[in-house]
Protein backbone atom coordinates (compact mmCIF):
# COMPACT_ATOMS: atom_id res chain seq x y z
CA UNK A 1 0.00 0.00 0.00
CA UNK A 2 1.39 3.46 -1.06
CA UNK A 3 2.32 6.03 1.97
CA UNK A 4 0.00 8.96 1.66
CA UNK A 5 2.01 12.63 1.90
CA UNK A 6 -0.52 15.45 2.33
CA UNK A 7 0.80 19.13 1.24
CA UNK A 8 -0.70 22.30 2.69
CA UNK A 9 -0.41 26.22 2.98
CA UNK A 10 -2.11 28.83 3.44
CA UNK A 11 -4.69 28.91 -0.03
CA UNK A 12 -3.44 25.39 -1.32
CA UNK A 13 -2.36 26.69 -4.43
CA UNK A 14 1.51 28.78 -3.81
CA UNK A 15 4.06 27.57 -1.62
CA UNK A 16 2.07 24.07 -1.41
CA UNK A 17 2.51 23.37 -5.33
CA UNK A 18 5.97 24.04 -5.37
CA UNK A 19 6.69 22.09 -1.68
CA UNK A 20 5.17 19.10 -3.95
CA UNK A 21 7.04 19.42 -6.76
CA UNK A 22 10.39 19.34 -4.89
CA UNK A 23 8.86 16.73 -2.85
CA UNK A 24 8.11 14.55 -5.26
CA UNK A 25 11.53 15.16 -7.32
CA UNK A 26 13.34 14.13 -4.13
CA UNK A 27 10.94 10.91 -3.99
CA UNK A 28 12.26 10.55 -7.74
CA UNK A 29 15.81 10.32 -6.64
CA UNK A 30 15.29 8.27 -3.52
CA UNK A 31 13.63 5.53 -5.96
CA UNK A 32 10.65 5.79 -3.78
CA UNK A 33 8.04 7.13 -6.64
CA UNK A 34 5.91 4.01 -6.65
CA UNK A 35 5.70 4.38 -2.96
CA UNK A 36 4.22 7.19 -2.12
CA UNK A 37 0.72 9.37 -3.10
CA UNK A 38 -0.04 12.55 -2.71
CA UNK A 39 -2.81 15.07 -1.86
CA UNK A 40 -2.52 18.75 -1.61
CA UNK A 41 -4.75 21.23 0.46
CA UNK A 42 -5.22 24.53 1.94
CA UNK A 43 -4.76 24.83 5.62
CA UNK A 44 -7.64 25.19 6.66
CA UNK A 45 -9.22 22.11 5.04
CA UNK A 46 -6.34 20.41 7.26
CA UNK A 47 -8.83 19.28 9.93
CA UNK A 48 -11.16 17.36 7.27
CA UNK A 49 -8.36 15.72 5.54
CA UNK A 50 -5.77 15.09 7.19
CA UNK A 51 -6.92 11.75 9.26
CA UNK A 52 -6.67 10.43 5.87
CA UNK A 53 -3.18 10.59 5.57
CA UNK A 54 -0.11 9.46 7.28
CA UNK A 55 2.08 12.64 6.84
CA UNK A 56 2.02 16.47 6.33
CA UNK A 57 3.77 18.48 4.86
CA UNK A 58 3.12 22.32 5.59
CA UNK A 59 4.49 25.83 4.59
CA UNK A 60 2.49 27.82 7.21
CA UNK A 61 1.82 27.57 10.71
CA UNK A 62 -0.71 25.35 12.26
CA UNK A 63 -2.45 24.80 15.11
CA UNK A 64 -3.98 21.92 16.71
CA UNK A 65 -3.75 18.33 16.34
CA UNK A 66 -4.58 16.60 13.33
CA UNK A 67 -3.74 12.96 14.70
CA UNK A 68 -1.37 13.00 11.79
CA UNK A 69 2.41 14.08 12.16
CA UNK A 70 3.05 17.23 10.87
CA UNK A 71 6.52 18.35 9.15
CA UNK A 72 7.37 22.14 8.29
CA UNK A 73 8.07 22.23 4.93
CA UNK A 74 9.84 25.13 5.11
CA UNK A 75 13.26 23.89 3.54
CA UNK A 76 11.01 22.81 0.27
CA UNK A 77 10.71 26.78 -0.46
CA UNK A 78 14.49 27.92 0.58
CA UNK A 79 16.19 25.11 -0.35
CA UNK A 80 17.69 24.94 2.88
CA UNK A 81 17.90 21.33 4.81
CA UNK A 82 15.77 19.98 2.58
CA UNK A 83 17.61 16.68 2.93
CA UNK A 84 16.63 16.70 6.11
CA UNK A 85 13.31 17.50 6.06
CA UNK A 86 13.38 14.62 3.61
CA UNK A 87 14.92 12.24 5.81
CA UNK A 88 12.39 13.38 8.75
CA UNK A 89 9.51 12.58 5.90
CA UNK A 90 10.89 9.36 5.39
CA UNK A 91 11.10 8.41 9.03
CA UNK A 92 7.79 8.93 9.86
CA UNK A 93 6.69 6.64 6.88
CA UNK A 94 9.30 4.30 7.73
CA UNK A 95 10.69 4.45 3.88
CA UNK B 1 12.93 43.97 -20.95
CA UNK B 2 10.22 44.87 -19.25
CA UNK B 3 11.22 46.62 -15.77
CA UNK B 4 7.51 47.72 -14.98
CA UNK B 5 7.39 45.30 -12.24
CA UNK B 6 10.40 46.19 -10.44
CA UNK B 7 10.17 48.87 -8.19
CA UNK B 8 13.90 50.08 -6.38
CA UNK B 9 14.95 52.24 -3.61
CA UNK B 10 11.60 52.57 -2.87
CA UNK B 11 10.59 54.46 0.30
CA UNK B 12 7.90 52.58 2.10
CA UNK B 13 7.33 53.28 6.08
CA UNK B 14 5.95 49.83 6.92
CA UNK B 15 4.59 46.21 5.09
CA UNK B 16 1.38 47.94 5.76
CA UNK B 17 2.17 50.81 3.10
CA UNK B 18 4.16 48.49 0.72
CA UNK B 19 0.70 46.55 0.29
CA UNK B 20 -1.46 49.81 0.36
CA UNK B 21 0.87 51.80 -2.04
CA UNK B 22 1.26 48.67 -4.65
CA UNK B 23 -2.50 47.08 -4.23
CA UNK B 24 -3.38 50.68 -5.64
CA UNK B 25 -0.41 50.64 -8.38
CA UNK B 26 -1.21 46.94 -9.49
CA UNK B 27 -5.31 47.81 -9.55
CA UNK B 28 -4.80 50.58 -11.50
CA UNK B 29 -2.59 49.15 -13.70
CA UNK B 30 -4.73 46.06 -14.41
CA UNK B 31 -2.64 43.31 -12.29
CA UNK B 32 -5.80 43.03 -9.75
CA UNK B 33 -9.32 43.42 -8.77
CA UNK B 34 -10.31 45.73 -6.07
CA UNK B 35 -10.58 42.78 -3.43
CA UNK B 36 -6.87 41.80 -3.30
CA UNK B 37 -5.61 44.84 -1.09
CA UNK B 38 -7.72 43.11 1.97
CA UNK B 39 -7.15 40.07 0.98
CA UNK B 40 -3.41 40.24 0.56
CA UNK B 41 -3.28 41.74 4.29
CA UNK B 42 -5.47 39.22 5.83
CA UNK B 43 -3.09 36.04 4.37
CA UNK B 44 -0.12 38.04 5.27
CA UNK B 45 -1.51 38.23 8.95
CA UNK B 46 -2.93 34.53 9.04
CA UNK B 47 -0.10 32.96 6.89
CA UNK B 48 3.17 35.23 6.98
CA UNK B 49 5.10 34.84 4.08
CA UNK B 50 8.88 36.12 5.45
CA UNK B 51 11.56 33.83 4.56
CA UNK B 52 15.24 34.11 5.43
CA UNK B 53 18.21 32.83 3.12
CA UNK B 54 22.10 32.89 4.00
CA UNK B 55 22.90 36.59 3.82
CA UNK B 56 18.83 37.92 2.93
CA UNK B 57 16.03 38.46 3.96
CA UNK B 58 12.96 38.19 1.88
CA UNK B 59 9.27 38.07 1.56
CA UNK B 60 6.88 36.58 -1.06
CA UNK B 61 3.28 38.16 -0.49
CA UNK B 62 0.66 36.52 -2.08
CA UNK B 63 -3.42 35.85 -2.09
CA UNK B 64 -6.07 34.02 -3.83
CA UNK B 65 -6.43 33.52 -7.89
CA UNK B 66 -9.57 34.99 -7.85
CA UNK B 67 -8.20 38.60 -7.11
CA UNK B 68 -5.48 38.55 -9.22
CA UNK B 69 -6.98 39.48 -12.81
CA UNK B 70 -3.19 39.53 -14.60
CA UNK B 71 -0.30 37.30 -13.53
CA UNK B 72 3.11 38.68 -12.67
CA UNK B 73 5.51 38.99 -10.68
CA UNK B 74 6.72 41.94 -8.89
CA UNK B 75 10.10 43.04 -7.29
CA UNK B 76 10.28 45.40 -5.02
CA UNK B 77 13.77 46.81 -3.32
CA UNK B 78 13.00 49.10 -0.42
CA UNK B 79 15.26 51.67 0.81
CA UNK B 80 14.55 50.13 4.14
CA UNK B 81 13.68 46.62 4.95
CA UNK B 82 10.47 46.12 6.08
CA UNK B 83 9.29 43.75 8.86
CA UNK B 84 7.56 40.61 8.23
CA UNK B 85 7.54 37.41 10.26
CA UNK B 86 8.87 33.98 8.84
CA UNK B 87 6.91 31.58 7.30
CA UNK B 88 6.07 28.58 9.62
CA UNK B 89 7.63 30.27 12.69
CA UNK B 90 5.97 33.71 12.79
CA UNK B 91 10.05 35.25 13.88
CA UNK B 92 10.68 38.40 12.85
CA UNK B 93 12.01 38.98 9.25
CA UNK B 94 13.65 42.33 7.87
CA UNK B 95 12.79 42.01 4.00
CA UNK B 96 15.21 44.08 1.45
CA UNK B 97 13.66 42.20 -1.15
CA UNK B 98 9.75 41.70 -1.79
CA UNK B 99 8.62 39.30 -4.75
CA UNK B 100 4.80 40.02 -5.06
CA UNK B 101 3.83 36.60 -6.98
CA UNK B 102 0.71 37.65 -8.92
CA UNK B 103 -0.63 34.03 -9.30
CA UNK B 104 -4.01 33.83 -11.64
CA UNK B 105 -3.69 30.10 -12.81
CA UNK B 106 -0.98 27.89 -10.51
CA UNK B 107 -0.34 24.75 -13.44
CA UNK B 108 0.58 27.91 -16.02
CA UNK B 109 2.81 29.73 -13.42
CA UNK B 110 3.97 26.70 -11.74
CA UNK B 111 7.46 27.28 -13.72
CA UNK B 112 7.68 31.09 -12.47
CA UNK B 113 7.13 29.79 -8.75
CA UNK B 114 9.68 26.99 -8.64
CA UNK B 115 12.18 28.62 -10.67
CA UNK B 116 12.44 31.33 -8.20
CA UNK B 117 12.04 29.64 -5.43
CA UNK B 118 14.51 27.19 -6.21
CA UNK B 119 17.02 30.07 -6.80
CA UNK B 120 16.55 31.37 -3.22
CA UNK B 121 19.94 29.00 -2.63
CA UNK B 122 21.92 31.04 -4.99
CA UNK B 123 23.67 33.25 -3.52
CA UNK B 124 25.32 34.59 -6.26
CA UNK B 125 21.91 35.11 -8.03
CA UNK B 126 20.13 36.44 -4.70
CA UNK B 127 23.38 39.09 -3.92
CA UNK B 128 22.89 40.18 -7.05
CA UNK B 129 19.21 41.07 -6.93
CA UNK B 130 19.31 42.63 -3.73
CA UNK B 131 22.11 45.32 -5.08
CA UNK B 132 22.01 45.88 -8.77
CA UNK B 133 21.22 49.10 -9.86
CA UNK B 134 19.72 48.54 -13.41
CA UNK B 135 15.97 46.80 -13.46
CA UNK B 136 16.81 45.95 -16.97
CA UNK B 137 19.79 43.45 -15.43
CA UNK B 138 17.05 42.85 -12.62
CA UNK B 139 14.66 41.48 -15.32
CA UNK B 140 16.60 39.69 -17.05
CA UNK B 141 17.93 38.30 -13.58
CA UNK B 142 14.33 37.44 -12.85
CA UNK B 143 13.61 35.92 -16.25
CA UNK B 144 16.47 33.46 -16.06
CA UNK B 145 14.97 32.03 -12.78
CA UNK B 146 12.56 30.92 -15.31
CA UNK B 147 12.80 27.64 -16.94
CA UNK B 148 11.99 27.36 -20.37
CA UNK B 149 9.36 29.64 -21.25
CA UNK B 150 8.35 33.15 -19.34
CA UNK B 151 5.54 32.25 -18.88
CA UNK B 152 3.89 34.88 -17.14
CA UNK B 153 6.68 37.75 -16.79
CA UNK B 154 4.65 39.97 -18.30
Amino acid sequence: MKKKILVACGAGVCTSTVALQKLQAKMAEEGLADQVAYGQCSVADLPMNAENYDVVVTTSRVEGDYGTPVVFGLPFITSIGMDDCVDEILDILEL
Amino acid sequence: MDTSLIFLDVDFASKDELFETMSGWLFEHGYVNDTYQGALARRERQFPTGLKIPGHQLAIPHTDSECIERPGLVFVRPRKPLVFQEMCSGDLVDAEMIFILLVKNKSDQMPLLSGLMSRFNDRALMDRLSSEKNPEVIAELLKSCVKGDAVCLS
